[in-house]
């Protein structure tokens, strides 16, 4: 029930970029805001670049959609991959995993699902700013 | 976000000691094939486990490991934070395993993780291994 540095790291950036739209948000800006080690920054933004959330002009990055079309499910789906606490009850990204036959802790777990993902589903980046 | 295999199989190893109470002392090996988990992963699980002291042990042709105490105080929060550490999506909002993370700084942010965290714990600490084994 964890998520990554990485997905820490991306919705900073994306946050950073969403709340001065009209700035000139360069790799050297977002890690003078935030102590994001270069390496780790620049393979993030390459991949926000791939699933189109950011768009690269001339070393300025800018949001590639609007901060409320963006949701913070699924820039830690994309990041982490499946939300769920457990992989069976897990709606994308189905795995058999061990606790399966255990039908009243799948189920716990699956209500939990529910609930965080409704949280991160229905927060988008412009809750955030 | 997700459980490890570790607190999965310790969930399930504790579950089957549970229903299985009143025939004492059962062996790794009878456990590891009714729950279908690996005998050598099971035997550190149940080392934790008992250091922890969930689980009594015995040594012997009829050794194994018994609960050590009732299913209805053992929550599912305590074996989690035993296996996985915290059950905050984030050591910044975690209450138990506190730690400085990136997005600390992030009010708004980690208010949404923080309502995860405190939501995830309220149900974890309220149900036990009783809740769940039937």
């Amino acid at each position: 029930m964890r998520i990554s540095l990485r997905s820490e790291y991306a919705l900073l950036s994306l946050i950073h970029i969403a709340r001065q739209p009209d700035t000139a948000n360069t790799s050297v800006s977002i890690r003078n805001s935030h102590p994001i080690p270069q390496e780790a920054l620049d393979e993030i933004l390459v991949v926000l670049i791939n699933a189109r959330y950011l768009r690269l002009t001339k070393g300025i990055y800018r949001l590639a959609k609007p901060a409320k079309r963006i949701s913070v499910a699924e820039v830690i789906r994309l990041f982490d991959g499946a939300l769920a606490p457990l992989e069976p009850v897990s709606e994308k990204g189905y795995q058999p995993a061990p606790m399966e036959e255990e039908e009243k802790l799948a189920g716990l777990f699956g209500q939990l699902q529910e609930q965080i993902m409704d949280k991160l589903e229905n927060t988008s980046l412009a809750d955030l700013i | 976000m997700r459980l490890t295999n570790r607190s999965e199989y310790g969930l399930l190893a504790l579950v089957y000691l549970a229903r299985h109470k009143t025939e004492g002392f059962i062996s790794i090996e009878t456990i590891a094939k009714a729950q279908s988990i690996p005998p050598k992963f099971l035997e550190q699980l149940m080392l934790a486990l008992k250091r922890a002291h969930f689980l009594y042990s015995a040594k012997g042709q009829h050794g194994g490991y018994v609960l050590a105490k009732e299913p209805d105080q053992i929550t599912l929060a305590e074996v989690i934070r035993l296996f996985d550490g915290a059950l905050a999506p984030t050591d910044s909002v975690s209450e138990n395993f506190y730690e400085s993370t990136p997005i600390e700084k992030e009010k708004k942010l980690t208010g949404v993780f923080r309502d995860i965290r405190d939501y995830t714990s309220q149900k974890l600490e309220k149900t036990t291994i009783a809740d769940v084994m039937k």
